[in-house]
């Protein structure tokens, strides 16, 4: 690892690699790009959230002038599979349909008008089952079965030390329910691909997405082909938050390769709004109980956690999904005895998979309000009962590991304490007693990072070094994060090049090795191993022919700004383009391809205690709100947050990821939801479903602690999706404050709220 | 149907069908694809331009009502040599992330200083909030356009 | 489920007479358009039931806000943004400014009109509270001839109204308020902005030197038939009355009588009936305060 030193490009604020085009409005997404002689699709998905397929007729769709081909699951020439972990989820539905989100048939025409009438022609004759729309019916012990193995699709079980032992040491138990909803990860540019079959017989599929290698992988499968056949390329990509993780990019992708091998054209599918929100994966509702025993000086003694999932139809990201729920399940803190059970179930709803927290959001909000809870019910500041409890280096997690000393928590709420006006605030802000009072909470969080348990983990990159530029090729992309800008960063300081010599090649897997899923915010982490590593086994090759003609140790060169000196001799001196072409003389290659595997995370399946992660995100969120008494409306008026995150590498970056996901957090908290009736989507669309617009969002302060990890470079810690776990518990927190109300469903609606504080007006 | 209209201070003329919309001949007609399909509801505010100094919602406007109209797209504010002090202002304080609602924030901002000298942090908001972003959480982007008003930049 | 989409023409007239005449002729068949903002997305989720758009949009002589003889007249295609003008605010009529800051984005409300407005016809149409409690008049169109009639008669529910066949909406018209009046608009929703209305409430008080009030519109943007309307029983019991605590307590007590039959959840109807009751105690004692000051 990089020592401690000066360093000159990474902690430095600096624009993305990726800025101008975007700000210039090029035409880099990918419904940009579509060929113009490109067929395209209409799909025609189920009717009912639950039953048999009796019959499909395309026989009058297949009439419609401009009809090219009308595909259902007998014409795919592979696996009918799109699925993520479990092979549970067809392509196109044959024998029945579980949520209204799956494809039954999909019409490839001329243009979108001529497939949508199409389509619309489409008819399917359903037998209708029994529709489950809640896990507490998937649960009960006359329910249909969705899929043959049962409603639940894994149980976990989190066991240390003894909690009835616990609770009997308790001086205080105290318990409660919490649900959060349906919340949809809205990127605003909907999912989208084209399929171009090529001479060879090779597939070429342009889209956006997270996992390149994953979506060649699922579809190579669908058309029965080799990975070898498939080339598959990242476009540039509006957002995704997950929903591009998932099954619908191999979906699009499947249906588009089959399409334009039987046509010969390219094949372009893509999805309007309302498509998109029925069909793409969203975040998992869950009901959590919590029964919490604690001394009478505020010490946790033991905690009984239970944890329901609702995965919808289809199993997606959920068993992952629920393992990181269930070891964040307590939040931060140290507590000797924990029992935690975790199911995640299927029902008709459409289904949930990755959205970025990934379970840690659902299960913060439970352990965040009960925290408080706890605290009212000791008459303790909420903050102060916290710090009383929190994991510090050499204490032990939930998981019974033992933290080192990259454990920032208690800087960051010291940090939020003093810089929200804490202390002053909570007696302050008790004291409105108008149409609107003002309320402030608090909230702790901790995520472990990268994938951890949920499998092999490893990044690859290979970067070539010319006289003119500094190329780097990962399979990890960018959409949104900028955390391929750090990467660039990185191999920018350690080869002493000008940040803007580097350049990321587009992730393509024609080009790139895989590096794994982006997801899980392991880009700056382990792309950040890989790329280091590369770098400095270049630089290592760099300063050797530079010691050479500069007759120094190659432990004294040093490369700044693009110049080449001996630092004993700094008269002496050639640039990095002629270092380069001395190399190239010389015969040393300049690319260097190298994988970096993180090794160590191991736990035991029945108990889940162990090493699940190598290193954890710390923070801490202070939220402010104003109720209004007359709607119930709440407004989040300011956040004051604090997150260790090892080591900035961009702190613009850093800004950026926790503002947008400050801002996600308070739309989970308080506006949105995806309301599924009996299994229909009432609101897939912005008109019903609301988004925070720049009007809901105030303020955020961040704070950036240091306490570097032991995984990420320079000491970097993941921050892509920490900033989303903790404010909706804070807000929440914070409107008890205000009203002494607490709404444990989220999102805390103005009619949740109004009704709280008439029936509390009433008491 | 044919279609007379400027676009970037240019005349252009286009043959287009009744219920087309601005938002589709902006990008499959003339090929200005800085315009974005978001929602085609006009909640997200993707597709928004300036027409004859309004900001408005392109996937909600037919072509034809456009006709003899002057129409202001991201194509027609900066250049890769010559950004727009928004454009450089966005750039500097990060307030694109994906980019995608960049293009409308950047219209809604040039709409927002084209009529009015330093608007405050409020006044900002409100201009954007009819554009959706779901990575920035929007201070970014505020604190870009309150960086350029203080400078008092008219085009 | 993709429905069958009617093929869609659009019709481009010159003036006002050529639009008559098209609408008269082709009938139910033709939907007006100006802003758009209703009618694109139901023609993209394929849920017209015409085949004909007709484009009024460039119709400037229907774009007007003006005062004459002793009233106040607005044309259909006065935009929302327009509702800003000097003539309405002058004339003290606050609440219009309100509904077209609250309108939603600015992108909306610089192509929404008054008359699409009033023809879409829902608990959601932000304008029609505060024309309600104008008592304002809507004035009719067709190639045959021109009729008026109240706002609160035109509007039959949601969604419906008493437009016939061929007859387009040309404007709306109400008297110049006295010197001493007063009038206020507020809607609440689940965001902070650019949401669609849950409640909202649009006033007009008319009062003399003593303070008691001579003229009372109070409308709701959902009251009866799920369809924005005037709160009788609350104007009634106000007319004639000086506001204070108890007689704007007694008023709010009195919109149970006025509050809509059913909302579809007991939930929804619990909200709304709470909320009308603070938003209305909140806005009437908001007019008192401005009444004194």
């Amino acid at each position: 690892m990089q020592k401690q030193q000066q360093l000159n490009i990474v902690g430095k604020r600096v624009n993305r690699i990726d800025s101008m085009r975007k700000v210039l409005g090029k035409p880099i997404y990918t419904t940009d790009f579509i060929p113009s002689n490109a067929l395209q699709v209409k799909l025609v998905t189920a009717g009912y959230p639950h039953a048999k397929i009796v019959n499909i007729d395309t026989s009058t769709a297949l009439r419609v002038k401009g009809v090219c081909s009308i595909l259902t699951a007998r014409d795919v020439p592979g696996v009918n599979v799109s699925a993520c972990i479990i092979p549970d989820r067809p392509l196109f539905a044959h024998d029945k349909v579980r949520c209204i989100g799956d494809v039954v048939a999909a019409v490839v025409a001329d243009d979108v008008d001529v497939a949508a009438e199409a389509a619309a022609t489409v008819k399917v004759e359903y037998e209708k089952l029994p529709v489950i729309s809640s896990t507490d019916e998937s649960l009960g012990p006359d329910a249909v079965m969705i899929h043959e193995k049962g409603n639940i699709v894994r149980h976990l079980r989190l066991l240390k030390g003894d909690v009835e032992q616990g609770f009997a040491s308790s001086d205080l138990i105290v318990e409660n329910s919490y649900t959060t909803q349906c919340q949809d990860p809205t990127p605003i540019e909907p999912e989208a691909g084209f399929s171009q079959a090529n001479s060879d017989g090779s597939i070429t599929f342009t889209a956006p997405m997270q996992n390149p290698h994953y979506v060649r992988g699922g579809i190579a499968r669908i058309i029965g082909a080799s990975e070898e056949k498939v080339r598959v390329i990242q476009a540039d990509t509006g957002g995704t938050f997950g929903t591009k993780s998932d099954e619908v990019v191999i979906d699009i992708g499947g249906i588009t390769a089959i399409a334009s091998s039987l046509t010969h054209r390219p094949v372009s599918l893509t999805y309007t709004r309302e498509e998109s929100m029925i069909m793409h994966s969203k975040r998992h509702p869950f009901t959590i109980k919590h029964k919490t025993g604690v001394t009478t000086d505020g010490l946790l003694r033991a905690a009984k956690i239970d944890l329901v999932a609702d995965t919808g139809a289809y199993a997606s990201n959920g068993p992952l999904v629920l393992l990181r729920a269930i070891f964040h399940a307590t939040g931060p803190y140290v507590i000797p005895n924990v029992l935690a059970e975790a199911r995640c179930v299927y029902t008709n709803n459409t289904v949930a998979g990755s959205f970025r927290g990934f379970g840690n959001p659902q299960a913060h909000f439970a352990a965040e309000s009960q925290m408080d809870a706890i605290a009212e019910k000791l008459n303790m500041d909420p903050l102060e009962f916290r710090l009383k409890n929190i994991l510090r280096p050499g204490t032990s997690t939930a998981s019974g590991q033992v933290l080192d000393d990259s454990v920032g928590l208690e800087e960051c709420a010291r940090a939020v304490r003093t810089r929200s006006g804490w202390d002053r605030k909570r007696v302050q802000y008790k004291a409105d007693h108008g149409k609107t009072r003002r309320g402030i909470g608090v909230a702790f969080m901790y995520h472990g990072n990268s994938i951890g348990p949920e499998g092999n983990d490893t990044a690859t990159t290979t970067i070539t070094i010319t006289k003119t530029q500094v190329s780097f090729r990962v399979g990890l992309v960018e959409y949104g994060s900028g955390s391929r800008s750090g990467l660039a960063q990185i191999i920018a300081e350690i080869l002493g090049v000008p940040l803007d010599r580097v350049t990321d090649e587009p992730a393509d897997t024609g080009t790139t090795t895989d590096s794994g899923g982006t997801f899980a915010s392991r880009t700056t982490v382990m792309g950040g191993r890989a790329v280091l590593k590369a770098a400095q086994a270049l630089r290592e090759r760099l300063d050797k022919v530079a010691a050479e003609i500069l007759r120094c140790d190659a432990s004294d060169i040093r490369i700044q700004s693009g110049i080449v000196s001996a630092g004993t001799k700094p008269r002496n001196r050639l640039t990095f383009e002629q270092l380069v072409g001395e190399c190239e003389r010389r015969g040393v290659g300049l690319t260097e391809s190298t994988a970096f595997t993180a090794t160590g995370c191991s736990f035991d399946e029945s108990t889940c205690q162990g090493t699940p992660y190598l290193q954890y995100t710390f923070g801490a969120v202070v939220a402010e709100v104003e109720v209004d008494y007359i709607s119930g409306l709440v407004r989040a008026t300011k956040f004051t947050t604090a997150y260790d995150v090892g080591k900035a590498i961009n702190p613009a970056g850093l800004e950026g990821q926790i503002e947008g996901g400050t801002a996600q957090a308070l739309g989970l908290a308080l506006m949105e939801e995806l309301v599924h009736k009996d299994g229909f989507v009432t609101n897939p669309n912005f008109a019903a479903y609301y988004i925070p617009t720049s009007v809901d969002v105030p303020s955020i302060r961040s704070n950036i602690i240091e306490r570097p990890g032991c995984l990420g470079p320079f000491g970097a810690k993941a921050m892509g999706e920490p900033p989303i776990v903790a404010p909706a518990a804070a807000l929440g927190n914070a409107v008890f404050h205000a009203t002494g109300v607490r709404i444990r469903d989220l999102p805390m609606t103005p009619s949740k709220v109004l009704l709280a504080l008439t029936r509390s007006a009433e008491q | 149907m044919r279609l007379v209209f400027t676009v970037n201070k240019r005349k252009r003329v286009c043959r287009i069908k009744g219920q087309e919309t601005l938002l589709e001949v902006l990008r499959d007609t003339l090929g200005l694809k800085g315009a974005k399909r978001g929602c085609e509801t006009g909640d997200c505010g993707a597709c928004a331009v300036i027409v004859n100094g309004l900001l408005v919602n392109s996937c909600l406007m037919l072509a034809i009502q456009a006709r003899g109209s002057k129409v202001t797209t991201i194509e027609g504010v900066g250049s890769a040599k010559h950004l727009h002090p928004i454009q450089s202002a966005f750039v500097r304080e990060g307030a694109i992330q994906c980019g995608y609602c960049t293009p409308a924030m950047v219209l809604a901002a040039k709409n927002l200083l084209d009529n009015q000298d330093n608007p405050t942090d409020d006044e900002i908001r409100k201009q954007m909030s009819g554009i959706l972003c779901r990575c920035t959480g929007y201070n970014s982007i505020t604190r870009a356009v309150k960086s350029v008003s203080k400078k008092s930049v008219k085009n | 489920m993709l429905a069958m989409q009617m093929k869609l023409q659009v019709f481009v007239p010159r003036n006002e007479t050529q639009l008559l005449r098209f609408l008269s002729a082709r009938k139910e068949d033709v939907a007006i358009i100006a802003g758009g903002t209703n009618l694109l997305p139901l023609v993209r989720t394929r849920k017209n039931s015409f085949s004909w758009l007709a484009d009024a949009s460039h119709l400037s002589n229907l774009r007007y806000v003006r005062r004459r003889n002793g009233k106040i007249e607005i044309g259909a295609l006065a935009r929302i943004r327009d509702l800003r003008n000097n003539t309405l605010t002058k004339a003290g009529y606050a609440s219009f400014a309100q509904v077209a800051d609250s309108f939603g984005s600015t992108a909306i409300a610089n192509v929404a009109t008054v008359g699409g407005n009033i023809a879409v016809a829902a608990s959601t149409s932000d304008l029609l509270p505060a024309l309600l409690s104008v008592d304002a008049n809507v004035l009719l169109k067709s190639y045959q001839k021109e009729r008026e009639m109240k706002v609160e008669n035109f509007l039959v529910g949601q969604g419906q109204t008493r437009r016939q066949a061929g007859e387009m909406i040309a404007g709306v018209s109400f008297d110049i308020p006295g010197t001493r009046s007063i009038s206020s608009f507020r809607k609440i929703g689940r965001r902070t902005s650019t949401f669609l209305a849950v409640v909202s409430v649009a006033i007009f008080l008319g009062y003399d030197r003593n303070k008691t009030i001579t003229q009372i519109g109070v409308a709701f943007n959902e009251i009866k038939h799920s369809t924005p309307g005037r709160a009788r029983n609350v104007e009634s019991y106000l007319a004639g009355r000086v506001l204070n605590d108890r007689v704007i307590g007694e008023a709010v007590d009195r919109l149970k009588l006025d509050l809509p039959i059913a909302l579809g959840t007991e939930a929804r109807e619990d909200y709304w009936n709470r909320a009308s009751r603070n938003l209305l105690r909140e806005q009437l004692q908001l007019c008192k305060s401005k009444m004194s000051g």
